[in-house]
């Protein structure tokens, strides 16, 4: 009998195994029901298996009967469905059994659950040893991919590091299926991709061969360089400032080569699109990156950027996307905001293939500068998901950061010029701002607040005179990357002085800058700012009366240092305070001072945080998700993503599902796949 | 002179940048019109770039010197009939690193 019985099992074993055969040549072709040798097969059902691993075995189910069956009528209920007994385990209380050929596996399912002794029944799942990880030198820095609770050196955010052993993606899970993403294309619309890179080159998207633009037309010459720049408006789409590159290696970076890091796709295609040129983008190049990605093939479009307006060309293309079956995952944004009332498009937008991801730290926290979404109906909030966000290692490129402010303007700061008693020195101001304490650093003419309390305190107090014709300078070099390709500086200007005539300044602050060494002065750039009082951009910088009420030059914000970009190693700024001869009033202060260059290499990584790194991992799971499964339409995807989400408290009421992006989950799970009705219990 | 004085910009707040291209406008048409008919339609505040973005969403970029504003430029194309919409030029921008 025991030997029938396994003779029996090996003849089914056999013809199993020439029947997934044909299977998989058939129904690769064309996911439907099919009928071969008589039999009738849930073709999707069995899709799934093709990739790489089938997760279930295809003609078995596992059938647990209820506690009051007693242990030794299994047996006889089994074999009473028709089935063909394999095992019995007796203290877990279930059988397996093999099914007839005459149905498929979701209908013996069926059938079999019918039965009142029946608590349920489901496929025979298979379970693998976790993938090894892979080779890549610095594997161990991806704690969203595998967390163990690592500590990350030289962190950019200092919360909860080290975190949880455990909160991660489980992309190693994921990737006992597959690794392999090469049969989707992602699209990367962000400052470009410097697809030069080690890591990168090998899973750059061709389009050598022949591309279209946003209208459809074959582009003369195709796409060589991997995508297109719409920010420049060339076939370019090089990276200037990083942070594509660092977008694009989440996704997409070449696992396994023992070199740096490896992406949540092992194998890509990543197609590069800029769409934000050096100081951001517009509804223009944002709507045609999308139109272009979709026309040449993309599957998953990923943007980490945001805007605060609505913008009827974006959701028009978004929901070109939509209907051309192209998800788009998209950042929640940076001002740790509740977006129940505030704003971030494309995140709000509510086209149903619009996936919103907020930044979760090492811990499962959500990350203190990722917005969120409490709106009290959770189907509404804009934000879906949350996935690793802070201290994320990636491609990036050469870069340096002098912030000023941190070292007290201690080292470097070189005087000259002449008049009065004082030059330019370190100070600093506290003071509230709208309720709120405010520190303010910086270099200052004469040495105090006075201007700031003219500015800012009540009642406002007549700041403290310069002399009469001071001509005072201040400047500091910078060593900088060879060749940067972004040079910007953020400063604080507080600026005032004798009121202006017209366009015409008396006393006031100039900021110049150079690409060499030593004093800027000569031969260096004024640089040009907005003066909102003026309501113009300006080079002298001064007071403005308006209605009777002086107000001094006040500025707070980035400028980009264009004549040191592309240049040797050196940039160098300075700031000079003039005064004429008559009607002195106060003088002024530069403070917040962060001065930062960026470079590609080929060969350099960096840890940095934001949504636009949380983003990139929540595509990349997606297109492991739509790689596995070639006939997933963008919502089957957003379904696993669901599905297979880790609930996680810090974001339960903060995000539409609650829950964290996990690889592992949303690829082996069976529920609400399209066209597979078998239930999980 | 000292006096009552207005809100005045945060000096360490980055985010009171300009969130839309000064002047630019998109919009969007429901049927064709000849760039002279556009043109029509915004007689008065001098173009100085008007291109089209997109063929399938009928979708083009506008420039003002004399920039009306966005209200009195929604009410000028509602009265023409054959604009879906039109919007101010938002700027986007990459949602970097944070240091903390």
């Amino acid at each position: 009998m025991n030997f029938m019985k396994t003779n029996m099992i090996k003849k089914m074993k056999i013809l199993t195994s020439i029947v997934l055969l044909i299977l998989s040549s058939v129904l690769l072709s064309n996911p439907t029901n099919r009928t071969l040798f008589g039999e009738t097969w849930n073709a999707n059902l069995r899709l799934r298996g093709l990739s790489s691993h089938s997760n279930f075995e295809p003609n078995e189910i596992v059938i647990k009967y209820k506690s009051t069956v007693p242990t030794k009528e299994m047996t006889s209920k089994t074999v009473g469905f028709g089935l063909h007994l394999n095992q019995v385990s007796a203290r877990p209380h279930f059988t397996t059994a093999f099914i007839n050929q005459n149905e498929t596996l979701n209908e013996a399912i069926e059938r079999v659950k019918q039965d009142p002794s029946v608590s349920y029944a489901e496929p025979k799942y298979k379970f693998y040893k976790s993938a090894a990880a892979p080779n890549d030198t610095d594997f161990g820095k991806l704690w969203g991919l595998r967390n163990t609770g690592q500590t990350i050196v030289s962190p950019s955010y200092s919360i909860n590091n080290p975190g949880t052993s455990g909160k991660d993606m489980n992309v190693l899970g994921a990737w006992d299926l597959t690794t392999d993403c090469s049969s989707i294309i992602v699209a990367v619309l962000d400052t470009g991709v410097n697809y030069n890179h080690q890591d990168l080159a090998g899973n750059m998207w061709n389009g050598s061969g022949g591309c279209f633009d946003q209208n459809g037309n074959s582009i003369g010459g195709g796409c060589p360089n991997h995508g297109w720049d719409f920010a420049s408006g060339d076939n370019d789409p090089k990276d200037e400032e990083g942070h594509g590159t660092h977008v694009a290696g989440t996704i997409g970076a070449v696992g396994n080569n023992a070199l740096g890091m490896t992406g949540v796709c092992q194998s890509a295609k990543i197609m590069s699109v800029r769409v934000l040129g050096i100081g951001g983008g517009d509804n223009t190049s944002v709507s045609n990156g999308i139109y272009f990605a979709v026309r040449n093939g993309a599957k998953v479009i990923n943007m980490s950027l945001g805007g605060s307006n609505f913008s009827s060309l974006i959701h028009d293309a978004i929901e070109y996307a939509r209907t051309n079956d192209v998800l788009v995952v998209v950042a929640a944004g940076n001002e740790n905001s509740d977006l129940k009332t505030g704003n971030s498009y494309p995140c709000k937008n509510t086209s149903a293939n619009i996936v919103c991801i907020a930044a979760l730290d090492q811990s499962y926290q959500r990350a203190n500068f990722s917005n969120y979404d409490t709106t009290a109906a959770a189907s509404s909030r804009s934000v879906d998901f949350g996935a690793p966000g802070a201290n994320i290692y990636s491609s990036y490129g050469e870069e340096v950061s002098y912030n000023e402010g941190n070292s007290n303007y201690g080292t470097g700061w070189t005087t000259e010029g002449s008049g009065g008693s004082t030059t330019w020195a370190y100070l600093s101001c506290s003071f509230n701002l709208s309720g709120q304490p405010i520190t303010l650093k910086g270099l200052s003419l004469p040495n105090d607040c006075s201007v700031i309390d003219w500015n800012f305190t009540p009642p406002y107090a007549a700041p403290t005179s310069v002399s009469a014709s001071i001509d005072r300078r201040v400047y500091k070099n910078f060593v900088i990357p060879n060749n940067s390709t972004n040079v910007s500086l953020f400063q604080t200007i507080i600026s005032d002085g004798e009121e202006s005539a017209g366009s015409t300044c008396y006393d006031y602050t100039e900021a110049i800058y150079r690409s060499t060494s030593g004093s800027p002065f000569a031969g260096g750039t004024l640089m040009t700012l907005p003066d909102y009082n003026r309501n113009s951009y300006v080079n002298k910088f001064c007071r403005k009366r308006i209605s009777s009420v002086d107000y001094s030059f006040i500025y707070s914000d980035s400028i980009t240092l264009v004549n040191c970009i592309n240049q040797g190693s050196n940039c160098t700024i300075g700031y000079r305070y003039f005064s004429d001869s008559s009607v002195n009033q106060g003088g002024a202060i530069i403070g917040d001072f962060n001065l930062s260059a960026w470079a590609p290499s080929t060969t350099a990584y960096t840890t940095i945080n934001g949504t636009s790194m949380a983003t990139p991992n929540a595509a990349g799971v997606a297109a492991l998700i739509r790689a596995y499964n070639p006939s997933f339409t963008y919502s089957d995807v957003l379904q696993k993503l669901i599905d297979g989400g880790q609930p996680e408290a810090s974001i339960s009421n903060s995000t539409q599902y609650g829950k964290a992006i996990n690889a592992n989950d949303s690829l082996k799970h069976l529920k609400q796949v399209t066209g597979v009705s078998v239930q999980l219990q | 002179m000292e006096g009552e004085k207005l809100p005045r910009m945060n000096p360490t707040d980055s985010n009171k940048t300009d969130s839309i291209r000064q002047n630019e406008y998109i919009f969007s048409l429901s049927s064709s019109l000849s760039e002279a008919e556009i043109r029509e339609v915004f007689a008065g505040f001098k173009i100085t770039f008007l291109t089209e973005i997109n063929k399938s969403n009928l979708s083009y970029k506008i420039k003002f010197l004399n920039d009306p504003g966005i209200k009195v430029l929604e009410e000028r194309v509602q009265m023409n009939g054959k604009f879906r919409y039109i919007e101010l030029n938002s700027l986007y921008k990459k949602n970097n690193s944070v240091d903390h």
